[in-house]
């Protein structure tokens, strides 16, 4: 187990420059999600890490010591891939055994540990089977039991669950967690799924077009999103234009409503721009608008439950609005009733 | 899905209408072969057990015993085709893996297609082309013998024409391209990122190729074994053109023992031994394959579910 560090690093593939200044750095034992829409650079990032890539500029550290130099197969890393990439040609132990068998490690030995870990991941008693005979979540516990077995400095996995249905995916997000915890081994996860970044990081990192936007505790980031991006990108926000008409007051002005008391960036001067941030989760369904925030009244312009929740936008002069409430606050709601919503300023982030 | 094949022992099984497609789609296949190699190899059979000359004689097994009591003749010039069939293979494995690495792994798409093509096109044409434009390229004085002559490395006069080495050397151009097609589609089948895992798991780069590579193209090499390796064993032109006395194969013999002895019953007893030991050699090939690396050898979705979703 080691920390892992990215230190200012810098990338290009030929004339495109992937990756500018990129800072990153897991603590021993924690668990850090990556997280940017295709082509952020995340991938690259992480090839940095296991050394497939090398950077132009920076440094990439392991347990504190500048590997550039060290090949992939020198760097000690477990590496879970987006398709797994399992050996066809061997039965599972033989993949999960392979780390082992390359370092020499001695038949029994590698007997037995390969057992350990297969009852660890949960698939005991599966050895003899082939790759093509299991499941794709059993092959995703087999790739990351192969990359564990070796007790890895770090594990680092490329979009491990993208390929896996909806439900599996759930399951195998806790599964993760789960193992990575046991094995106490630090890990770095890539993917562009918000929702696994935010559940699965002790940390996350939120690239965009190669560069850091922002980078805290998954919760913080996403209550605090630092710009329009990061809000837009981890969870849905509405976007309001406004421009500051009374600082001390918390005074917005929107186009064609205004939003008073709400919690200022320090510094902002009247007359700046801004734009405000609402989760659709943060509204409420309220009788009149009342009190500080911001309310907003329309028609429903849809509805529709999806069990627990109810997800829907009503139509507003400033666009349609996205609001999420618990099924029983909906009440006799119904397409085309109008509405009033309601957001304190504690709802209401402003960037 | 288990499907027995045909009924059990002794029964009369009437087909269910869900077979007849199959049947039908089966046929024309199924004809063709009966035609063209159940039927041939039956009536080499036969007419290996008369007595030569021509197919008329009486039922003796006198031309099997004939090849029996010289087995130094014989035996010897199997040897020496088997010999020069495994090392036409050899030298085409050889060659056509890192060439068919290269063309898949560091060649762009477009540029593959081209050179696949260069490839094949002299092929396409008659083999006795082929095998004039080799006598012609190695001949005494000729392109090949002039360069190494230039090079100091030989004399211009010396050549390999009339020797076993100038038919190894054909055999080699001749089937080389068959090799390339069959690694090359085995290699094209290896993801780069199962390579990859290999080397995050601490693979070096032979590693590589002896745990991952060679496996998982050994069911392209030995489809190669079996359309390099049985044509090379068994021909007879290039030896008969380039091979001179030393060159000689056991098909030479075949062949002028049907154009010139008229002793058809001999001939189909050498092409049966032929035959059988090609046969039999590509079987211990296989084993020891199987043996090696019992997971690559193994058919695809025999145990698998295979078909819709899973």
């Amino acid at each position: 187990m080691a920390e892992l560090e990215l230190d200012r690093v810098g990338m290009s593939y030929g004339n495109t420059r992937v990756l500018h200044d990129v800072s990153l750095q897991v603590p021993d034992g924690r668990f850090h999600a990556v997280v940017g829409p295709s082509g952020s650079g995340k991938t690259s990032a992480l090839r940095l890490l296991a050394g497939f890539a090398r950077p132009d500029a920076g440094q990439v550290r392991i347990g504190g010591h500048d590997v550039g130099a060290l090949p992939p197969e020198r760097r000690d890393l477990g590496i879970v891939f987006q398709n797994y990439a399992l050996f066809p040609h061997m039965d599972i132990a033989g993949n999960v055994g392979f780390g082992l068998r390359m370092r020499g490690a001695g038949r029994a030995e590698i007997r037995r540990r390969t057992g350990e870990m297969l009852e660890l991941v949960g698939l005991g008693g599966l050895g003899a089977r082939y790759p093509d005979e299991l499941s794709g979540g059993q092959q995703q516990r087999v790739a990351l039991a192969r990359a564990l077995v070796i007790r890895p400095k770090a594990l680092l996995l490329d979009e491990p669950l993208s390929a896996l249905d909806r439900k599996i995916r759930q399951e195998m997000q806790l599964e993760l967690r789960r193992i990575q915890r046991e094995a106490g081994v630090t890990a770095v996860i890539v993917t562009h799924d918000q929702e696994e970044a935010l559940s699965l990081g002790d940390r996350l990192t939120v690239l965009d077009a190669g560069r850091v936007c922002q980078e805290g505790p998954p919760f913080e980031v996403y209550n605090h999103p630092a710009s329009v991006f990061v809000a837009g990108f981890l969870g849905n926000a509405n976007l309001f234009a406004g421009r500051v008409r009374a600082a001390a007051e918390g005074r917005v002005a929107l186009k064609d409503a205004e939003a008073v008391g709400l919690h200022l960036p320090p510094g902002t001067a009247e007359g700046a721009a801004v734009t405000l941030c609402i989760r659709p989760e943060r509204w409420r369904l309220a009788a009149d608008a009342e009190g500080p925030g911001l309310a907003l009244a329309g028609p429903i312009r849809h509805l529709h439950q999806t069990g627990e929740t109810g997800n829907g936008a009503i139509d507003t002069p400033l666009g349609p609005v996205a609001f999420t409430v618990l099924s029983p606050a909906l009440g006799d709601l119904a397409t085309g009733k109008p509405v009033t919503l309601h957001a304190t300023p504690r709802d209401i982030q402003v960037l | 899905m288990i499907r027995s094949r045909t009924g059990g022992p002794g029964v009369a099984r009437a087909l269910r209408p869900a077979e007849w497609p199959r049947l039908a789609l089966m046929a024309p296949a199924t004809a063709l072969l009966i035609a063209m190699v159940a039927v041939p190899v039956a009536m080499l059979a036969w007419f290996s057990l008369l007595s030569g000359p021509g197919v008329s004689g009486a039922v003796t097994g006198r031309e099997w015993a004939v090849m029996l009591d010289r087995p130094q003749l014989y035996g010897g010039l199997l040897l020496r085709s088997l010999a020069l069939g495994l090392g036409a293979t050899a030298l085409c494995i050889l060659i056509a893996w890192p060439t068919a690495w290269a063309l898949s792994r560091h060649v762009a798409p477009r540029t593959r297609s081209a050179i696949l093509a260069l490839l094949i096109i002299p092929h396409l044409t008659s083999a006795l082309l082929l095998i004039y434009a080799m006598y012609v390229l190695i001949a005494p004085g000729g392109p090949m013998m002039t360069a190494l002559a230039a090079l100091g490395l030989a004399e211009s006069r010396d050549t390999i024409l009339f020797t076993r080495w100038a038919v190894l050397l054909m055999l080699t151009y001749m089937y080389l391209p068959f090799m390339v097609m069959a690694l090359f589609a085995a290699i094209e089948r290896i993801e780069p990122t199962v390579l990859d895992a290999a080397r995050s798991l601490g693979a070096s780069g032979w590693a590589r190729f002896r745990h991952i590579v060679l496996p998982m193209t050994l069911p392209g090499l030995m489809t190669g074994l079996v359309i390099v390796f049985t044509p090379a064993a068994g021909s007879f032109l290039e030896a008969r053109i380039l091979g001179g006395a030393n060159g000689m194969m056991f098909g030479t013999l075949i062949a002028e023992q049907i154009s010139r002895a008229n002793n058809q019953p001999r001939a189909a007893a050498m092409a049966i031994t032929l035959l059988a030991v090609i046969l039999l050699l590509l079987g211990v090939f296989r084993l020891l394959a199987m043996r090696a690396f019992p997971g690559a050898m193994r058919r695809p979705g025999a145990h698998g579910s295979g078909g819709w979703g899973g």
